[in-house]
């Protein structure tokens, strides 16, 4: 492994890479700290990539590593009393050319949306629009699965709230 | 509520994440990690090192008063090393061990434990370094007087004895407001479950 530790990370990274970073973006809710976090993200999962031993997916893994980094992160934000950009709709630079100016504005206000959730229903939401399973997530999050089904509705409430009031 | 989930994933999904360099990555970990080798390497090396020079300063082997001196201050040496260790390079492990349920209440213990036993062992490491540094006196001013000698063991006592009660108080107070806030923010995560 350690000979080909880059072209694994490089895989890895190349699979990996759209979904560390949206799920940075909305726990984040800002461009800058999405970019921050997904650097930091991507140390630790170059530094452990030979603790991997393979007892679950790369994936599930990936995801561990980048929600647990994640939730120390916005701490370390709040403590650094670095105020978190609110992102207001429409605001938000990270939209492709390709896109519709309509969708764009619809995706920043998810993202937006997300990020104004708790930090746990954050990571929770993320994983589920990434059609995660419901045992996925629970191997992720740690939660009991037979209690992920209610969260979930009580966090879609939330984010329709949310969304609906943007 | 079903469309409302079609709809976000449909939209969640169109982002996707700007292409980095991998190669000018990788550099830049290679960077950082290089350097968290040689912050290893010198910690390492330098207590060996420091031992290796007491030793060679100190005639420990005709004199039992230094060869105690010597072994308590290396004691007092690898114990406080074996601290450093554990606080600088134990935490990367954690992020990709646990589930985040449990890498937070993990986080949580290993933050009070580091509370509580930065006061432990700087005291310890205090206790072992002094009784060594006073046991070689004993030996290094025996050609002075009782009121010398003890002034010697009673100053070199106090003196380290407020250094380390004064650096013990500021790193406590730096973890009043670097840990504290954190185990309370990593509590409420937690009260979440």
């Amino acid at each position: 492994m350690k000979k080909n530790k880059r072209a694994y990370f490089e895989d890895v990274y190349q699979a990996n890479k759209d979904k560390i970073y949206r799920l940075c973006l909305g726990f984040t809710g800002s461009n800058a700290d999405a970019d921050d976090l997904l650097q930091e993200v991507l140390l630790k999962i170059w530094s452990n990539l030979d603790g991997f031993k393979g007892a679950s997916k790369i994936e599930t893994w990936v995801y561990r590593v980048a929600t647990n980094t994640a939730l120390l992160f916005v701490n370390r934000k709040k403590r650094s009393k670095t105020k978190l950009q609110e992102v207001p709709s429409g605001q938000l630079n990270f939209i492709r050319a390709d896109h519709d100016p309509s969708v764009d504005l619809q995706i920043n206000k998810l993202y937006a949306a997300i990020s104004k959730l708790k930090e746990i229903d954050r990571i929770i939401i993320s994983l589920l629009l990434e059609d995660k399973s419901y045992k996925e997530i629970s191997e992720i999050t740690g939660l009991e699965a037979n209690h992920i089904g209610v969260k979930i509705n009580r966090i879609k409430k939330d984010l329709k709230k949310i969304m609906d009031h943007e | 509520m079903n469309d409302d989930l079609n709809k976000w994933k449909g939209l969640y999904q169109k982002k996707e994440a700007k292409e980095i360099d991998t190669n000018a990555l990788l550099s830049g970990f290679n960077r950082v990690e290089k350097k968290h080798r040689i912050e290893r390497i010198i910690l390492t090396i330098f207590i060996p090192i420091t031992i290796m020079v007491l030793i060679i300063v100190m005639p420990v082997i005709s004199n039992s008063y230094y060869l105690v001196s010597v072994m308590l201050m290396s004691t007092a040496m690898l114990f406080i090393l074996r601290m450093i260790y554990r606080n600088k390079f134990s935490t990367i492990e954690l992020t990709q061990k646990f589930n985040n349920k449990k890498f937070i209440e993990n986080k949580i213990l290993k933050l009070k434990n580091r509370i509580l036993l930065t006061s432990r062992d700087m005291w310890i490491y205090a206790i072992l370094l002094i009784l060594g540094i006073n046991i070689g006196y004993i030996e290094a001013l025996h050609y002075f007087s009782w009121p010398i000698r003890l002034l010697g063991h009673v100053g070199v006592s106090g003196l380290m004895i407020v250094g380390f009660y004064f650096g013990i108080k500021n790193k406590l107070k730096e973890y009043d407001l670097e840990i504290v806030p954190l185990i309370k923010q990593l509590e409420s995560l937690k009260n979440e479950y």
